[in-house]
C-alpha cells in the first residue's frame, strides 16, 4: 500500500507508487526536478526586456505578499472551501508565472484544477508540493532584489 | 500635445499589474490599476477609461460580472475590454467574448501582445519595433508607482 507518502516527499525522494496511486498522480502530477533551477532568470528578464529593476521591484512586491496568501490558501483548504482554494492558487500561480518559476506555477495550477474538480483529497498534498516550491523560489527572488 | 490613451488594469496579481503599468508606461500610455472586480466597475463609470485590460478572477465579485456590468451600462458599453487570464478553457474564451469582451488575452502577461491588442481595440496603428536598447532604457522615467485609478482629469494627458 503506498500510504504514508505525501506529495511534499516527491521532490526529495525517488516513490513508486502503487496502481491506484499512479493512475492519480501520472494524470496530474509530476515531480518537481531538484536539479532545476526555481526560476528562469533569462526568461523573466527577457520579458522585462532586460529592466532588472523592474525585476527587483516585482521580487520585493511578491515576497512582500505571498504569505499572506499561502496562509489564506492553507486556511481554505484547511476548510475544504474549493472555490477559495481556487481563488488563491489561481492568484498565486499567476504571480509565480511572471517570474517564469515553472516548480511553483506547476505546483499552484495542480491546486486550482484539484479545486475546479471539487475532489478535494488531493488538496493538502497539493498544497505541501507548492509551499516547498515556494521556499525553494523565495530565495531566487531575494538575489534578484540586492 | 497628443492625448495618451488610458489604460484600466484590473487584476488582483499586483505583481503583474506591476510589471505591465511599467512597461505600459513606457509606451506612452497612462495606467492606471483596480484590484477587485468591485472598484473595476465603480471607477470605470466614474472615470471611463480607453480600454480595461480585465482578469476574471478577482475578489469582490467575479471578473466576468464585472465585464457583465460594464457592458450593460450604456455609459461604458463602448469601452473595449481585453481580458487577460490564467484560463485557457475555451469555455471560459467563449463565456468572455459573449459577454463583449474585445480580445482574449492568456498569462503569462506579454507586454508587447497586450500594446498590440490595445492598439488593434483602439484602432490605433500598429508599434513601430523600436530598436533593442530603446526598449530597456528609461523606466524609472515611467516608473510612478501603481496607483489606483485618480479622476480623469487628473490622468496625464
Amino acid at each position: 500500500m503506498a500510504t504514508g507518502y505525501s506529495i511534499g516527499d516527491l521532490g526529495r525522494k525517488r516513490l513508486f507508487f502503487t496502481s491506484h496511486w499512479l493512475d492519480h498522480f501520472t494524470a496530474d502530477c509530476h515531480a518537481p526536478s531538484m536539479t532545476a533551477p526555481p526560476l528562469d532568470k533569462t526568461a523573466f528578464l527577457a520579458r522585462l526586456h532586460g529592466d532588472t529593476e523592474l525585476g527587483a521591484g516585482m521580487a520585493a512586491l511578491f515576497l512582500r505578499d505571498y504569505p499572506g496568501q499561502l496562509e489564506s490558501l492553507r486556511g481554505a483548504v484547511a476548510a475544504g472551501d474549493a472555490d477559495q482554494i481556487e481563488r488563491f492558487a489561481h492568484l498565486l500561480s499567476g504571480a509565480v508565472g511572471n517570474f517564469a518559476a515553472a516548480e511553483a506555477t506547476d505546483a499552484a495550477a495542480r491546486l486550482v484544477r484539484i479545486a475546479r474538480s471539487g475532489d478535494l483529497t488531493l488538496a493538502a498534498d497539493a498544497l505541501v508540493a507548492l509551499d516547498t516550491a515556494l521556499q525553494r523560489l523565495a530565495p531566487a527572488l531575494r538575489n534578484l532584489t540586492v | 500635445m497628443k492625448r495618451k490613451h488610458t489604460v484600466l488594469l484590473a487584476d488582483d496579481d499586483k505583481v503583474q499589474t506591476m510589471m505591465l503599468s511599467t512597461q505600459l508606461r513606457a509606451k506612452g500610455y497612462s495606467v492606471a490599476a483596480a484590484y477587485d472586480a468591485t472598484y473595476t466597475v465603480m471607477v470605470t463609470m466614474k472615470s471611463p477609461p480607453d480600454v480595461i485590460v480585465l482578469d476574471i478572477q478577482m475578489p469582490g465579485g467575479t471578473g466576468k460580472a464585472a465585464l457583465e456590468r460594464i457592458k450593460s451600462s450604456s455609459k461604458t458599453t463602448q469601452i473595449p475590454v481585453i481580458v487577460l487570464s490564467g484560463f485557457t478553457d475555451r469555455k471560459t474564451i467563449e463565456e468572455c467574448m459573449a459577454l463583449g469582451a474585445s480580445e482574449y488575452l492568456t498569462k503569462p502577461a506579454d507586454v508587447d501582445k497586450l500594446d498590440a491588442a490595445i492598439r488593434r481595440v483602439l484602432g490605433l496603428p500598429a508599434a513601430e519595433q523600436p530598436p533593442e536598447s530603446a526598449n530597456a532604457e528609461s523606466p524609472a522615467a515611467a516608473k510612478p508607482p501603481v496607483n489606483e485609478l485618480p479622476p480623469r482629469d487628473t490622468w496625464d494627458h
